[in-house]
């Protein structure tokens, strides 16, 4: 049986990678049992989606972007 | 191609300055950093042998800028090398059998706290307060979608097995402190 400690690890893994099936299954089987991992596993995709959203965002400025365009223009010239 | 500055602007420009911004949290040191880290990477580019990406490479280069930036002011106390020692955490969040000892609070919806500029607050001084490495590690994971073997070049992590753990730990961690500062102030 999966320990709660563990379950974290292999949510947080499953972000990035696609986990074997037999780890899958242990873990779904898992959830039907805990909220707390659960409510844990529903935190892990709030802090993914909001990270998405704000990283799209987020975006060097045009005028910066110029600037330094201009910059290494300079340099590379020399 | 690659050893086109102006194309490196282009492509990299947005990772790096997102990378910046996260950690520094300023706009025009960000830009700065990203200017300084162009610079570098155009006067040492005969230093680099291709054995990572240009990105992995430019994201070192800005990494150690944003450390050097750090040192100088002393904003960071806490554990400027390596990963910190997780037990007191483990120890707060799970028994000795390796279940759940706490009480998790069920988050609201993120749609609900996308736009809401205190909620960003607190999130960058939850971010600000994990040690250094371990903050690099959840952005680049996280935001930048660089892969386990990229983070473990940029960030000295010997395998992808103590990566997984490292990123597994920094997102109870993160999870911890916005429980504390955000949700359960309502």
């Amino acid at each position: 049986m999966l320990t709660c400690k563990k379950m974290t690890d292999l949510l947080s893994d499953s972000l990035d990678v696609q986990l074997p099936w037999p780890k899958r299954w242990a873990m779904r089987l898992h959830l039907t049992v805990c909220k707390n991992c659960r409510r844990y596993r529903k935190q892990l995709l709030f802090m993914k989606k909001m990270l998405d959203s704000r990283g799209k965002a987020m975006q060097l400025p045009e005028t910066a972007r110029l600037r330094i365009k201009e910059k290494l223009a300079g340099k590379t010239k020399g | 191609m690659v050893s086109d500055p102006a194309t490196w602007l282009e492509d990299y420009g947005d990772s790096l300055y997102r990378y910046a911004m996260l950690r520094v949290r300023s706009e025009p040191l960000a830009e700065d950093m990203v200017q300084e880290t162009l610079l570098a990477a155009w006067q040492s580019f005969a230093q680099f042998g291709g054995q990572s990406s240009i990105k992995t490479w430019l994201i070192g280069i800005l990494k150690h800028k944003i450390i050097d930036h750090f040192r100088k002011y002393s904003q960071e106390t806490e554990s400027l090398d390596g990963f910190e020692d997780h037990d007191e955490l483990l120890a707060h969040s799970f028994d000795a059998d390796g279940h759940w000892k706490i009480n998790l609070i069920d988050w609201e919806s993120p749609d609900k706290n996308l736009h809401d500029e205190q909620f960003w607050q607190v999130f960058h001084r939850c971010l600000a307060r994990l040690p250094q490495n371990m903050a690099d590690l959840f952005i680049l994971r996280t935001v930048e979608g660089l892969s386990s073997e990229e983070c473990c070049k940029v960030l000295a992590i010997e395998t992808t097995n103590q990566l997984c753990v490292a990123l597994s730990r920094t997102r109870l961690k993160l999870r911890q402190c916005l429980e504390i500062q955000w949700f359960d102030q309502g």
